[in-house]
């Protein structure tokens, strides 16, 4: 996540920004939209739903940059901007039950560090990303939005407690509550990968 | 139980190497640049009607006050535009009424006012 320079860089793009250009926004957009693509598809499984929310998301956060106070750090907003509006759309989609989500992701199968764990986890059988990368998505899919959330946060975009708290507003314990329950949930389902 | 949560943790980290297609960022940049410039032209009825629906649930509770502040508008508007029914500001009420000072001539006794007789 962003340490202090990147912080400072973003305060400076924020402000010019705020002021009317549209360059720096756009810097801001390349600068967080592939880890907030990571976050909106760990949610919604749905490269199509992925898209659209995310375009939804930064045309809301230019639309809302004056309100910016800087309070908290910028992508903290981000976050809590592009987390409310993924978890609304769930709901709107399980009401609408229409959706289907995506099956496998086609990008990673010949990642190093990919085939690495899936080994060291299953050393008797030949690799099988594949089925690792299905099993991981039915897992995710099977927690609640908000168990899901918070471990896309901590997990897979390495967010700390606190910073989780802050964007989900809820306070850092039920985080921790909130992750250790997902964690118990998701070892059920991932047994197979575990030792 | 520690090791398994860690192990949990390193299992489900793996989606970070899920992205999209090489290429798709700079097209989204793109997209989102051409929806940004779609959107100053879009006309203030349009935009007013999208703020309202990302208003989420609290949408109602502004509905129900804007109605609420149209009705007391719409009740102010009619009060002020018919001073006859303004119980604040409308100085005929507080008018004195005029005295008749003249005195009327007496009616004779057998004149019947339905039928006058003919002059």
């Amino acid at each position: 996540m962003p340490d202090e320079n990147h912080n400072e860089n973003d305060q400076e793009l924020v402000r010019l920004a705020q002021e009317g250009d549209t360059a720096a926004f756009d810097r801001l957009v390349v600068k967080f939209s592939p880890k907030l693509y990571g976050l909106v598809y760990t949610m919604t499984s749905n490269r199509e739903d992925t898209h659209d929310l995310l375009q939804d998301i930064f045309a809301k956060a230019y639309r809302s940059i004056k309100k910016f106070r800087g309070k908290s750090a910028f992508y903290t907003w981000l976050y809590s901007i592009a987390t409310n509006m993924t978890l609304n759309h769930l709901r709107k989609r399980k009401r609408r039950q229409t959706s289907s989500l995506d099956n496998l992701d086609s990008g990673i199968q010949n990642d190093p560090a990919v085939i690495d764990i899936t080994h060291q986890a299953n050393p008797r059988h030949q690799t099988n990303v594949n089925e690792l990368q299905k099993k991981l998505n039915e897992a995710l899919q099977t927690l609640s939005d908000d168990h899901r959330a918070v471990v896309t946060m901590f997990d897979i975009q390495g967010l700390r407690h606190a910073e989780i708290g802050k964007i989900l507003n809820v306070s850092e314990g039920t985080v921790r509550s909130r992750l250790y329950y997902a964690h118990k949930q998701l070892q059920v389902h991932l047994s197979e990968f575990i030792h | 139980m520690e090791e398994k949560h860690d192990q949990v943790s390193k299992l489900i980290a793996l989606k970070n190497y899920e992205q999209p297609p090489e290429g798709y960022f700079d097209e989204f940049l793109s997209e989102f640049q051409n929806r940004r410039e779609a959107e100053k032209s879009v006309p203030l009825a349009s935009r007013a009607t999208r703020w309202f629906s990302e208003l989420g649930s609290t949408k109602w509770l502004a509905g129900a006050g804007l109605a609420g502040a149209t009705a007391c508008a719409a009740i102010l508007i009619m009060l002020s535009s018919n001073p006859e029914t303004d119980p604040i500001n409308n100085s005929s009420n507080i008018r004195p009424t005029p005295v008749n000072h003249t005195p009327e001539p007496p009616k004779a006794p057998d004149e019947d006012p339905n039928n006058p007789s003919p002059q």
